[in-house]
């Protein structure tokens, strides 16, 4: 695959402020219905919060499941908070490693649903878990584009 | 005088919403996706070849993805991807791959090393007050307005796009910068980083945040840091889309 704008499609385009709809580049069109746009219903936007457990063994817990039913594996992406963090507003977008642990945050999709998963790992004998107990906040985004 | 349109999201007063509120607008721009693609990759191998040609003449925005066993993964939980962006191609450089899969790669129509700032018209949200749409839909060249298929739709106002609040980048004299965005929430944001480490000047591929790299957002400013050396050109985006809430 490659180019699948047709930047030569002349149906619906809206420039931005100062430049010309017919004539300037598409750089500098708000919209331009010659390309596809990353998109996303409203129902597949979400926040969850979640806390860690203490660590007991390795394994998978499933923080949120979400069902999109698009019958294709649509793109996505998570944003985490770490509410604990030792900055303020702290950020990430996962896959979000803890480089001690090696404990992870993932998100994948299926052709039904997205699912985000914290995996507990202690990567012994450096490690302790320090994630245990510790508050996040998930901001996920489910897009219709694959 | 400048004619202009702005659609407002599915349950929003489009003379009332706020900026985030809106589907999109001819203030600011959306992220259009000028190529996209496939690479199979096999566990084991070591990849050092173009999996694009954008020939665009400037470094533009992309994503990918990884697909595993039925599963797609945001940038991947398997291995550490180098994938990167220069002005002529998008490429997979020598990566050790850990995992037998497929890429899935978006090329973006614009130029992440772009001084942009679309600044805020409407900060105040409106409420709520209606479920239903009476907005517009754009179908792709080719495909019926009224399909049933969300992928076969260029814009749609009962969806969210990605709006582009604000981009630019820094040069490699520093290891980090305070980003003023003024837009009233911590806003959604993505990194790149020319990681003369391991690539060359101008090969700017996905920051991830980890120990090393470290991103902050507040309502008015988005601050990261790079606590290595030496210091590479940085790139971002903002978009007026909220990192920790719906909105």
């Amino acid at each position: 695959m490659g180019v699948v704008s047709t930047s030569d499609d002349k149906l619906f385009i809206s420039s931005l402020p100062g430049y010309s709809a017919i004539t300037d580049d598409q750089e500098d069109m708000a919209v331009h219905s010659g390309f596809e746009y990353p998109k996303m219903d409203e129902d597949l936007v979400g926040t969850i919060e979640y806390t860690v457990p203490a660590y007991t063994s390795d394994q998978d817990y499933t923080i949120t499941t979400v069902t999109h039913n698009y019958g294709y594996m649509p793109l996505c992406q998570c944003f985490v908070e770490d509410l604990d963090g030792m900055m303020p507003t702290e950020f990430a977008i996962l896959p979000l490693y803890d480089g001690f642990t090696a404990s992870r945050f993932i998100c994948y999709t299926t052709t039904t649903q997205f699912v985000l998963i914290y995996k507990a790992i202690t990567a012994a004998p450096l490690a302790s878990p320090q994630w245990d107990g510790s508050d996040w906040l998930f901001k996920y985004q489910i897009w219709a584009n694959d | 005088m400048s004619a202009g349109l702005k659609v407002s999201r599915k349950g929003f007063d489009v003379n009332k919403a706020s900026d985030k509120q809106l589907a999109f607008s001819s203030e600011w721009p959306l992220l259009p996706i000028e190529a996209e693609g496939t690479k199979a990759v096999v566990k084991n191998t070591s990849y050092d070849e173009t999996l694009y040609t954008h020939g665009l003449g400037y470094v533009p925005v992309f994503m990918y993805w990884f697909e595993v066993s039925s599963k797609l993964y945001p940038i991947s939980d398997f291995i550490y991807f180098n994938i990167w962006a220069d002005d002529t191609e998008l490429y997979l450089d020598d990566t050790p791959l850990t995992s037998s899969g497929t890429i899935h790669w978006k090329v973006f129509r614009r130029d992440m090393l772009t001084e942009y700032d679309s600044g805020n018209l409407q900060s105040t949200d409106a409420t709520e007050t209606d479920s239903a749409d009476i907005g517009l839909l754009v179908s792709n060249p080719g495909s019926d307005v009224w399909s049933s298929d969300l992928r076969d739709f260029s814009v749609r106002s009962d969806m969210r796009q990605l709006m582009i609040h604000k981009t630019g980048y820094f040069d490699d004299s520093t290891n980090g910068a305070e980003i003023t965005h003024n837009l009233g929430y911590n806003p959604m944001y993505w990194f790149y980083v020319a990681n003369t480490d391991r690539n060359g000047a101008g090969e700017y591929s996905l920051a991830y945040q980890a120990d090393d790299f470290v991103v902050s957002a507040s309502d008015t400013t988005l601050t990261y840091t790079y606590f290595g050396f030496p210091f590479f050109y940085t790139a971002y985006l903002i978009f007026k889309d909220p990192v920790n809430e719906v909105g």
